[in-house]
């Protein structure tokens, strides 16, 4: 019972978000708007996390699991995307690495620019 | 005419030929102790192959995939719970941490942008790997809005997750990324939730901004890709 009950809230969340993206015609997925709606939910203590734990638990470890379906679609573009291989895994690699090198310098000086300037208050 | 292999190609066989081989790629995985042999390509490479190999046709397997496929709405919207899992550290940096996803999120799509012209890829291989560093469910959603080829979006969203997990270390050392909310974030923008499991084996704080990263930069993507397209159209016109 618990269990669904926990389903039974992310599903009617789920619908409720997917209801709003037919109706307000905006580019956001409704899983998104049904995600924000939870995250304003929990924190306005009106869902405690108490009451998604387990269902959240499974799902979030076990996410790549429901992708297994959609990566076998490849199979329909198989054509596609076998003569263009290696281009694709380079601009994938290259990408990644350009992303995760601007994210972590640019975090790690603004925060250090900030942990700075509170030290500075305190002496 | 029915014959005995006809029940092979009932959606409750692709369900278990799905969920059965996850399961075994999971415990492959803890026998060979491969990092990199995640239980998912396992379990999509085996299917392939499956169907490749055999009568088994993916007409046959689609009918019991599309049933699993139906949750990835649902577990999107759980992504919400890391977020407000770890929303007092979020509050705390709540400046620095958008900036830093927002450049990681530019970044990611004028580096596929500018590739992807260097290439001569087209507009639909384009399209399809703008949401690579988003976690699937989401990416898939932003795939579909911007009329990308799905499949193409997740072997992309695969790859970043998969490379970012491997490089993430080595990356760190050589850009100088010492800083473990820097390197959380860095890592949970560039390659989501496959990425945050390697973020949680360099350290908690690296797990926890990592996951933080993964949500957020998600639902980020899916504000800023729409206008960033609009600005592209409007470069190239």
């Amino acid at each position: 019972m618990k269990l669904l009950q926990q389903l039974l809230i992310v599903l009617v969340i789920f619908f409720i978000g997917q209801a709003l993206q037919f109706f307000t015609k905006l580019p956001i997925p409704g899983s998104v708007i049904g995600m924000m709606l939870l995250l304003v939910l929990l924190c306005s203590n009106i869902i405690s996390i108490e009451s998604l734990r387990e269902l959240a638990d499974f799902c979030l470890g076990n996410l790549a699991f429901f992708f297994v379906p959609v990566i076998l679609g490849v199979i329909t573009s198989k054509d596609k995307i076998m003569h263009v291989a290696p281009q694709f895994i380079f601009i994938v690699v290259v990408s990644t690495c350009l992303v995760m090198a601007a994210t972590g310098v640019t975090a790690q000086y603004l925060l250090r620019r900030k942990e700075r300037r509170s030290n500075g208050n305190l002496s | 005419m029915e014959t005995f292999l006809d029940i092979f190609r009932t959606p409750l066989f692709a369900i278990v030929l799905t969920v059965g081989t996850y399961v075994l790629g999971g415990w492959v995985r803890k026998k060979t102790r491969l990092v990199v042999l995640m239980p998912v390509i396992f379990s999509a490479v085996t299917i392939g192959l499956i169907i490749a190999m055999t009568d088994y046709s993916y007409e046959d397997y689609r009918s019991g995939g599309d049933v699993i496929s139906m949750f990835l709405g649902p577990v999107t919207v759980l992504l919400a719970v890391p977020i407000y899992r770890e929303f007092s550290r979020l509050k705390e940096n709540l400046l620095s941490i958008l900036i830093s996803i927002g450049v990681g999120i530019l970044t990611a799509f004028i580096s596929v942008w500018s590739l992807c012209g260097l290439f001569n890829f087209g507009e639909d291989f384009f399209l399809s790997m703008v949401p690579k560093s988003v976690t699937a469910p989401i990416g898939i959603e932003i795939a579909l809005i911007i009329e990308g080829v799905v499949p193409i979006t997740v072997l992309a969203i695969i790859g970043a997750g998969v490379s970012g997990a491997i490089i993430a270390p080595i990356l760190c050392k050589i850009a100088c990324i010492h800083h473990p909310i820097a390197r959380g974030l860095a890592i949970g923008t560039s390659s989501h939730a496959v990425g945050t499991s390697r973020a949680f084996e360099m350290g908690e704080i690296e797990g926890a901004f990592s996951s933080l990263a993964t949500g957020l930069c998600g639902v980020l993507t899916v504000l800023a890709v729409p206008l960033l397209l609009r600005i592209v159209s409007f470069i190239s016109q």
